[in-house]
């Protein structure tokens, strides 16, 4: 696995700041506890390697709050200055990026606030800043699918690539993409993998036993094989056998095939519109990246039963 | 009207391209765009072309084939030996040939797929029997086996074999087994 994703992460409307709602409330800058009144719940990528976005983000184990540590440690609100002890590496969507923008760095306390209220209290001394910060995008998200993925061949856009594409475009429909696992596969023969006509419903002898490897998959979990090629040749193919969801992904798929496979997985079709995900016209041809979801798909994606809220 | 580049190219741009219905649409005026588009370096669209020459199945969608059939890429020899089992036995049979000379397991297993219950080529014919005799742990042996047996053909004939006429034929198909273990053990001598 290339990197996680942890949710709960809260808007505190006392300070502005991020914080981690999955312990205490902490120590906020305005008195007390941190609230999570009123927020979203927003999800980080963490542990990347090469995501898109900047890393060196890290959780402060004496306040709950999110801070920048490519610098020296600011003034934490609990005592003395933050602490990356124990923490993840979380990398934040920067200047681009689907997600809430308008999340600034203070440059007196590292912490991330909200710049798009009043600032709040700065545990530095008065109040939050932006100045010299970047805008950074956060998604909040209201459930998630969980994707695992089985590499027969490692495809020519790099996985990273393709699973960020993924989750930046569902994050529009408020999805939280889960990389849950990848596993190398060393089953040769699989490896150009027959989809016949791939038709909803009806799979090849191939297909079935291709997506019987689902190690370490749960019910509701979905599995895309990433192989060498099809027959007939597909980008890829969503054809799954029945309590199997799943698709396939060929070497030169494009780098939002990954992410238009899973929205047949989850329901949606193809439309002839260059500006979507959804586009049968080919994802190559994209015009405006990140490409749109439209309300109707989005709906039916979160009808699915591989969507669960969160 | 001609057809053009542009129009060839957008049949083939989507992620799972119509195949028949752009043969059908297309024909065989979009044949030198395929054969430009196999030679390119955009391996998928190289492998889409090479197969949707194989549903249009001219005499000039032979040599689109064949030239992909030479790729660098082994997803283009692949897509070459699907696009194989789209000719008439008749023209695929040395495109086959080759392919399942093929040291890649996945171009071989598909060309295997692709030869034709009627190939005629005697030469094809040794080729896929071979495969089935062979030693170790070849991976397409179980495959070639049964390509033998849809061809009705014997392993244990002779290599440029004859179909087996009548209740030999049915022989052939029960104990393909024994027979091939038989021709391993004769061939040392």
């Amino acid at each position: 696995m290339a990197w996680g994703t942890q949710r709960n992460w809260r808007w505190c409307s006392k300070c502005q700041g991020l914080w981690f709602g999955g312990n205490s409330a902490g120590r906020c800058p305005a008195g007390g506890g941190h609230t999570k009144v009123g927020s979203g719940n927003y999800s980080l990528v963490h542990q990347a390697t090469t995501a898109p976005g900047q890393s060196n983000w890290r959780w402060c184990s004496k306040c709950q709050g999110l801070w920048f540590g490519g610098n020296p440690a600011g003034k934490c609100p609990a005592s003395g200055v933050h602490t990356k002890a124990k923490s993840g590496n979380y990398t934040l969507a920067h200047q681009s990026g689907a997600g809430q923008a308008n999340w600034r760095w203070c440059s007196k306390c590292q912490g991330l606030t909200f710049g798009g209220h009043p600032a709040g209290p700065c545990p530095a001394g008065g109040l939050h800043t932006k100045a010299g910060s970047g805008d950074y995008r956060l998604p909040i998200v209201t459930t998630r699918v969980r994707v695992h993925v089985k590499i027969l061949t490692n495809p020519n856009v790099s996985l990273d690539t393709m699973m960020h594409n993924m989750r930046e475009v569902y994050a529009t429909a408020n999805i939280d993409v889960e990389w849950a696992s990848t596993e190398s596969l060393n089953q040769p023969t699989l490896n150009d993998v027959d989809v016949g006509s791939c038709n909803m419903g009806v799979v090849t002898a191939e297909q079935a036993l291709l997506f019987a490897n689902r190690n370490s998959v749960g019910a509701n979990d979905v599995v895309v094989y990433m192989v060498r090629s099809t027959i007939p040749p597909f980008n890829g193919c969503a054809a799954h056998p029945t309590g199997r969801p799943g698709a396939v992904v060929a070497q030169g798929a494009s780098q939002w095939t990954f992410a238009h496979e899973l929205g047949h997985v989850l329901g949606i079709h193809h439309v002839n519109n260059n500006n979507r995900l959804m586009t049968g016209n080919g994802t190559a041809n994209i015009t405006n990246p990140p490409p749109d979801l439209v309300a109707s798909e989005v709906a039916t994606m979160i009808a699915s039963a591989l969507t669960v809220n969160v | 009207m001609a057809v053009t580049f542009e129009q060839v190219k957008a049949a083939l741009d989507p992620e799972e391209p119509a195949y028949n219905k752009a043969a059908a649409a297309l024909g065989a005026e979009a044949l030198p765009h395929l054969a430009v588009l196999v030679a390119g370096d955009q391996m998928m669209l190289a492998s889409k072309a090479a197969y949707l020459a194989g549903l249009i199945g001219t005499a000039k969608a032979v040599d689109v084939v064949q030239r992909a059939a030479r790729s660098a890429h082994a997803s283009v020899r692949v897509a070459a030996a699907a696009a194989a089992g789209k000719l008439s036995s008749a023209d695929s049979g040395d495109v086959l040939i080759k392919l399942i000379d093929d040291g890649d397991i996945g171009v071989q297993k598909v060309a295997l797929r692709a030869v034709p219950a009627d190939a005629p080529s005697g030469a094809l014919r040794a080729r896929v029997q071979s495969l089935s005799i062979a030693k170790g742990q070849a991976p397409n042996r179980e495959l070639a086996l049964e390509t033998m047996s849809r061809m009705k053909v014997s392993v244990a004939d002779p290599t440029d074999a004859e179909p087996i006429p009548g209740a030999a034929r049915k022989r052939a198909a029960t104990t393909k087994r024994p027979a091939a273990k038989k021709a391993v053990k004769r061939k040392p001598r």
